[in-house]
């Protein structure tokens, strides 16, 4: 009876080991199970990317039925790693939504992604800003391209609550000095002139390099990146820096800007205790699901008085969109490349609230008021890419984000945050050639 | 002759005891089986990999560019002004977590063992953190303590003590301070279990000998109830100090190491290097480094107590 009693228990043993191991060996490797045979990772987890992406989807998967795309979105914070470590292992996705620049390099230069030179050569005409060192330096590498651009990202954008300017009788900015003056007038009142949260580090960041464009131009600053030439410590780069210092200084952002995240400060803007708020159109996108509830202007970030390059702007191909190596079906991710590029799914795109990159959407459908600064942002003649995706990773989301975020903290000077940035970019990628 | 016979027969087949133990081990492949198969998969082979990678220089995407640079990355961590500030974040978050968790738990549990009112209600009061998740609580701390969209100053300024308002965890000199009260506040309530536990065991009649001998109450927790948790201490010191060396997601979710590094803590810089910077090599060597601390802090606390015990 004991020893039926032990081989019973040896049996059932064996028989949970063996369920143990049949459920480590089902599944397909983490893919989603809605049974689509391609898959799409992305960071468009909400407002208009995220309905878009999920009209572009169904519409593919209705008329391909033998081919269907499923996707996995991941919060921005998180994408970067997720889609890093995707990217690194044996099963990436069949089609990668990034933000291009430094990744881009990264990826081709380990052979992750697939060379769409030839498609893009022939298709870049459907793409506004196709040329433009903000698109072109996002994806290409040694001369080939490998990825193409859903967006067109405006970044130095200045959103204002129109009614809350109006109440206090302040006009719309039209000049930087314009800004300075209603943030005067609106501090005085004990309103927070410009929301801010750099708890993340590129939200300060993406305010510098407004001034940095401004100040610099979108040349000085790409042949920085690239160390030809220019140094971080060049004194326009220093005065960029000490324009967003002097805000600071006036008390123009929150008690939180160095501990809020961009939520908060989107939040504080759209709960009506801040005026401005200055980010990129992606802010726009989130009215698709969430408008605000007021009416916000919206207008390039103005011209500071006497800058050299008044009208050089940061704008990129935002969200950019390859194909991995590693993809199980690479011919049909080609042809979802395609399809979702398309003027008839852009215009899906631009209808809710996307900066589609692709000519014509926005103006065929986009809302409004969202038309003239994407007219602005498509007719940009001078583009600068993000600084901070443009630069090594150690650089760029290391020493960029923090010592800024010291920078607005009142701990550290603009003189300190731009040698800073020069010493991490001396060691990282060597001495500034001229 | 016999006997010497026997014995040597015994000695050439073994012992019976020895040879039942030989017969078990088939039998007990399969209860220990998969255990050791996911100890080896999920933690040696893991372990090994951290070990192996810590010695190279690689971008964490392509396999066949793993160069190896033997220990060119524990020298450059000498040289690595946030590695030093990270390993010192690192040890005043173990120093001072470890003494307020097992401070307030002894505190709590001994409380908890008085037989107060509302004592069962308090048990659960201050074990409930430790089941809810740290991201949530994360996410809840750094809304509240938002000086721009947050409870406490609000509330400061409600009850007269304005002038206390800060900006918390926007502070460098405060940030620290706070995570590490927030993680003793979440997980201390399970080391008042496990005091709690051991003071049910401690047997009733030395309470009453102390009594009978004249001591007060605070005598005889003094000098009996304590002294009887000594080896309960040194565990709950010994899992709260590992339980602090490991923090990530209290620091991560709640400043990601900032302002400025501020809050930067070994595990937090190595993720940092593995999987942003893309040095997978050099965030390996940081989180051996941690690896190595955590086992010499076991080692050594184990030996102490041990000694302490003799």
């Amino acid at each position: 009876m004991r020893r039926n009693t032990r081989w019973g228990a040896l049996a059932a043993a064996g028989a949970a080991a063996v369920l143990v191991l049949a459920g480590c060996g089902a599944g397909d490797g983490g893919k989603s199970s809605s049974g689509g045979s391609m898959t799409l990772l992305s960071e468009w987890t909400d407002g208009g990317s995220a309905a878009s992406i999920q009209s572009t989807i169904d519409s593919w998967n209705k008329a391909n039925p033998d081919n269907k795309m499923t996707q996995r979105s991941i919060g921005n914070e998180d994408f970067m790693t997720a889609s890093r470590t995707a990217m690194s292992g044996d099963n990436p996705p069949d089609v990668l939504q990034f933000e291009g620049f430094s990744d881009t390099v990264d990826y081709a230069k380990a052979g992750k992604l697939v060379d769409l030179t030839g498609w893009w050569n022939a298709n870049k005409s459907r793409f506004a800003l196709a040329d433009s060192p903000g698109v072109t330096r996002s994806c290409t590498y040694q001369g080939k391209v490998y990825c193409v651009p859903m967006s067109s990202n405006a970044q130095s954008v200045l959103f204002y609550n129109a009614k809350m300017l109006a109440d206090n009788g302040i006009a719309p900015p039209k000049t930087y000095d314009d800004v300075v003056a209603a943030g005067e007038k609106l501090n005085a009142k004990g309103i927070t002139p410009i929301a801010l949260g750099d708890k993340d580090g590129w939200p300060g960041a993406q305010l510098w390099m407004t001034f940095v464009a401004q100040l610099c131009g979108t040349t000085m600053a790409d042949q920085a990146v690239d160390r030809k030439g220019p140094k971080w410590t060049d004194q326009c780069f220093t005065d960029a820096a000490a324009q967003v210092d002097s805000l600071r200084q006036k008390g123009f952002f929150p008690k939180g800007v160095v501990s809020d995240d961009y939520n908060g400060m989107v939040s504080l803007f759209e709960s009506g205790k801040a005026a401005f708020i200055s980010t990129g159109s992606w802010f726009i996108g989130s009215w698709q699901s969430a408008p605000p509830p007021f009416q916000v202007g919206a207008e390039y970030f103005p011209p500071v008085t006497g800058a050299a390059h008044p009208d050089d702007k940061v704008a990129y191909g935002g969200d950019v969109v390859g194909i991995p190596t590693g993809g199980k079906n690479q011919a049909e991710a080609m042809k979802f490349l395609d399809y979702m590029t398309s003027l008839d799914q852009a215009k899906v795109w631009a209808k809710n609230y996307y900066f589609s990159a692709v000519k014509g959407a926005v103006a065929a459908s986009g809302p409004a008021n969202i038309k003239d600064l994407y007219d602005q942002t498509a007719s940009a003649e001078n583009t600068l890419g993000s600084l901070d995706l443009q630069l090594p990773p150690a650089v760029g989301q290391d020493v960029l984000y923090n010592s800024f975020q010291s920078l607005l903290g009142g701990k550290t000077t603009p003189q300190q945050f731009t040698a800073a940035l020069e010493k991490s970019a001396q060691a990282t990628q060597g001495p500034s050639q001229p | 002759m016999a006997t010497l016979t026997t014995e040597a027969s015994a000695a050439a087949h073994g012992s019976p005891r020895v040879g039942r133990r030989r017969r078990k081990w088939p039998a007990l492949i399969p209860f220990l089986g998969p255990a050791l198969g996911f100890y080896l998969m999920f933690l040696i082979i893991p372990l090994a990999g951290t070990i192996f990678l810590s010695l190279t220089d690689w971008n964490g995407f392509d396999f066949g560019k793993i160069d190896f640079v033997g220990v060119t990355n524990y020298t450059a961590l000498a040289h690595d002004p946030v590695f030093k500030s990270a390993l010192w974040h690192t040890l005043i978050f173990v120093a001072v977590a470890v003494v307020l968790k097992t401070v307030g738990a002894l505190a709590a549990s001994l409380a908890i063992n008085e037989r107060l009112p509302l004592a069962t209600l308090f048990r659960g009061v201050y074990v409930m953190p430790t089941v809810i998740s740290m991201v949530v609580i994360g996410v809840v701390f750094n809304l509240a303590l938002s000086p721009t969209l947050g409870l406490i100053n609000p509330f400061l300024d409600a009850i007269g003590l304005g002038h206390y308002a800060g900006t918390w965890l926007g502070d460098p000199n405060k940030a620290l301070p706070i995570i590490i009260l927030l993680d003793v506040w979440q997980n201390f309530g399970i080391y008042m279990l496990i005091y709690i536990s051991a003071l049910v065991a401690i047997p009733e009649d030395l309470g009453e000998a102390a009594r009978v001998d004249g001591a007060s109450r605070w005598q005889e927790i003094r000098r009996v109830t304590i002294p009887m948790l000594r080896s309960t201490t040194g565990i709950v010191m010994l899992l709260a100090g590992i339980d602090s060396l490991k923090v990530f997601t209290t620091v991560y979710v709640m400043t990601r190491g900032g302002p400025d590094h501020a809050t930067e803590v070994l595990s937090t810089w190595g993720y940092d290097q593995a999987f942003t910077q893309n040095d997978v090599g050099y965030g390996s060597a940081i989180m051996v480094v941690l690896l190595a601390i955590a086992f010499v802090f076991a080692f050594v606390w184990l030996r102490f107590f041990r000694k302490v015990g003799e």
